[in-house]
């Protein structure tokens, strides 16, 4: 067999041990069963909570006309008369106003058409004031009105002018759409739930041979650095089949949500296929840089449920960290470092493709410096994780995981 | 990790190596704080069961490792006379490690298959010797049952098949009695010889004396990484003992000896009032017996045979044994 072949056996093995098909059947069908509920029972229940009211009784005289709110209805009457039907449980409030900024409700519970009422009396309060105040509407509406900052960004009117053109450009030099942003922010998400299942994956994997004892089988009939590749590639593959699943059952609850309330999906056709493939690099290659730091890392723990390196699980989260003064100052020095970094480079300059300018250098960059840590980790992991896998009771040192990273051959 | 697998050496024909299945060259191998294996050399014939014995700390597992390839000698040659030793998959040597375990929370049959396959076999083959081993071993009706539902005893089964699923032409087997109830062990003796009958070069380390003494066609005796003792078990009684040895009983009390006899090497008084007569080196059964049969007051006398066991623990309480523990691979400096 070659290398390849034995690595693609291994990462097979890796792959099944965590994917079982019974269990992965059972999985998707109780799915199944949920959306399809949903989607046949989902619309009904939606159209009636939207068709169904509660009534309030309003106590005595109002300061201001109580306006109509949704899901609302109102009884006028006496005190004694109302109290009975609300504790005969025939309205569900008894609401008082005391003057025109004050009042009371007696409800039976915190229920949620008290926002619906607290938004109406709001309304019917201001409606009074501007009265009062003799004040105009529209001089209110004027006054409350926000500031209108339009962003004009310099590709925009390459854009107006030549839809075609902007195509072409790099990712950077177009305007992403708000659908690439959504779908930016979806990748990224999926990337770090992918990070942290597969590492999850890794870890139990690696220590759980070591406890059991089957490393030394193993790595007497293949070179440990087929085994690791075997293991990262296995255990990726596990966890963008996790991500998958979950990417398949969102769009499918999107689908029936789409049913019940019809949102807004224009614009979808304008996504970027050049900047989610650039975004997809970036993720690809991070998921893998990511995985070969932790697939050394499990290689040294000798006992998950004692060693403090399991904390190194957290890791990953310097990325989103660094993203963060890439979103708020893109254009910093910072931004920049973390942009090309390859730990923090896939979140930090994903961030900046869809907010900011990112010049292609940048891109190019750090896609080749993803390339070369990931390969220069690659093996390093293989040289500590050949020399880890076999120890047991004591674990590997820093020092010396240092040392066996740096050995040749 | 140093991997010994790129070590390889141009052999020529004729070269003694090639007529054996493994030859250890004055292979030494220090840990940060001992020396585990010094200078070692033996060679391995083709088709023959090998015992490798020793104390706890002998060096026996380190070796077994530089076999493997798992560590890399820092002194010294392992080559093989056998082909597919090297590569990625090693389709020519099976390994029964000392500490060793599979995958609990798997079907055997799928644990089984998937070591067949990375040994190098087709998956139609490591299917068909997957069902040829389990139904050897009665284990058949439960292939689809995980690993920890078996007994200890099963496990080993399982473990042994693993071993020598691809049918290796050179088998190492640390400990492989381990775990074996007396049935069984002797299941397994059966099943060394006709595996050795078939082509299979067999290395095994064992502390269960008697099972190597029926099973191993020779044998060697490591204590401190170094050579003891090596040969088949006769020689290794011829060495140590003249080969002969008879137990006489005696009304008159102890036999009546000259320091300079010729023919008796050294009388030891038993508890049960009997002694043991021991013929010096090269002094036939007939001679000793004639000696014997002088003495006056003579009531019994029955021949005798060193056990490998006695022999295992004079040389090893010569040597002075050895408490180094090898399990764990510590960085060379």
């Amino acid at each position: 067999m070659s290398r390849w072949q034995v690595t693609m056996l291994l990462a097979r093995w890796e792959f099944r041990r965590y994917f079982k098909w019974k269990g992965q059947i059972i999985s998707w069908s109780i799915m199944a069963v949920l959306m399809v509920g949903l989607a046949v029972v989902g619309p009904r229940l939606v159209k009636k909570a939207v068709s169904e009211t509660t009534e309030v009784g309003i106590v005595g005289e109002t300061p201001f006309e109580v306006p109509p709110a949704m899901g609302l209805t109102f009884r006028r009457g006496d005190e004694p008369e109302l109290r009975r039907a609300y504790e005969a449980g025939e309205i569900g409030g008894l609401l008082s106003l005391s003057s025109d900024s004050e009042g009371t409700i007696e409800s039976r519970s915190e229920a949620g058409w008290l926002f619906g009422l607290r938004a109406a009396l709001n309304q019917g309060r201001k409606a009074s004031r501007l009265e009062a105040h003799a004040l105009d509407p529209a001089v209110l509406t004027d006054i409350n009105a926000p500031f209108r900052l339009e962003v004009v960004h310099p590709a925009d009117t390459d854009d107006d002018q030549d839809e075609a053109v902007a195509e072409t450009k790099p990712p950077g030099s177009r305007r992403p759409s708000k659908w690439d942003k959504i779908l930016t922010f979806a990748m990224l998400s999926f990337m770090t739930m992918g990070v942290f299942s597969g590492t999850a994956l890794l870890f139990t994997g690696i220590t759980s041979e070591k406890q059991h004892l089957v490393t030394e089988q193993i790595v007497a009939a293949v070179p440990p650095q087929a085994w690791i590749d075997g293991k990262i590639l296995g255990n990726g593959m596990r966890a963008i089949e996790s991500v998958i699943e979950m990417v398949v059952w969102s769009l499918l609850g999107m689908l029936i949500w789409r049913g019940y309330v019809n949102p807004d999906f224009a614009g979808f056709d304008q996504v970027s296929p050049g900047l989610l493939l650039v975004i997809a690099a970036l993720c690809t290659l991070g998921f893998a840089l990511w995985f070969c730091f932790f697939a050394a890392v499990a290689a040294t723990i000798d006992d998950p449920n004692t060693s403090s390196r399991g904390m190194l699980i957290m890791m990953p989260m310097i990325a989103p960290a660094l993203a963060i003064p890439a979103y708020l100052h893109p254009d910093s020095g910072l931004a920049l470092f973390s942009s090309l970094f390859p730990p923090t480079a896939p979140m930090a300059l994903t961030v900046r493709l869809v907010i900011a300018e990112v010049a292609a250098w940048e891109v190019i960059v750090a896609l080749v410096g993803l390339v070369l840590a990931t390969a220069v980790l690659r093996r390093a992991a293989g040289k500590v994780f050949a020399m880890a896998i076999l120890m047991r009771g004591k674990e590997l040192g820093w020092r010396e995981m240092w040392r066996a990273a740096r050995t040749s051959g | 990790m140093l991997e010994p697998r790129a070590r390889s050496t141009i052999l020529a024909r004729g070269d003694p190596v090639l007529s054996h299945a493994l030859t250890l060259t004055d292979v030494s191998k220090r840990y940060r704080t001992v020396t585990a294996v010094d200078g070692l050399s033996f060679r391995v014939a083709k088709q023959e069961i090998f015992a490798l014995l020793g104390p706890n700390g002998a060096g026996k597992t380190t070796t077994v490792r530089m076999i493997q390839g798992i560590l890399a000698p820092d002194d010294g040659r392992v080559e093989f006379g056998i082909d597919g030793t090297r590569g990625h998959c090693r389709p020519n040597l099976g390994y029964l490690p000392e500490d060793r375990g599979l995958y609990r929370d798997q079907p055997i049959e799928r644990i089984l298959q998937f070591f067949g396959r990375l040994r190098g076999m087709t998956k139609a083959d490591a299917r068909r010797e997957t069902e040829t081993w389990l139904d050897r071993f009665e284990l058949g009706d439960r292939k689809r049952e995980k690993l920890e539902t078996l007994s200890k005893g099963n496990q080993q089964k399982v473990q042994f098949a693993a071993a020598i699923l691809h049918r290796p032409a050179l088998a190492v087997l640390d400990e492989p009695f381990s775990g074996l109830d007396p049935v069984n062990q002797d299941v397994f003796l059966d099943l060394l010889e006709e595996l050795r009958d078939g082509g299979m070069t067999i290395l095994l380390s064992a502390h269960q004396m008697d099972l190597v003494e029926r099973c191993a066609d020779r044998l060697l005796i490591i204590g401190n990484g170094r050579r003891l003792l090596e040969g088949t078990v006769d020689e290794l009684r011829a060495r140590r003992s003249g080969g002969t040895r008879l137990r006489v009983s005696l009304e008159n009390g102890p036999p009546p000896l000259a320091d300079d006899d010729p023919s008796v090497a050294a009388v030891t008084a038993r508890a049960d009032g009997s002694y043991d007569v021991e013929a010096r080196a090269g002094v036939e059964l007939s001679d000793l017996l004639a000696v014997v049969s002088r003495w006056p007051g003579l009531r019994d006398v029955a021949s005798e045979q060193q056990r490998l066991h006695e022999i295992y623990v004079d040389v090893v309480a010569e040597a002075g044994g050895g408490e180094d523990d090898a399990s764990s691979v510590e960085p060379s400096p």
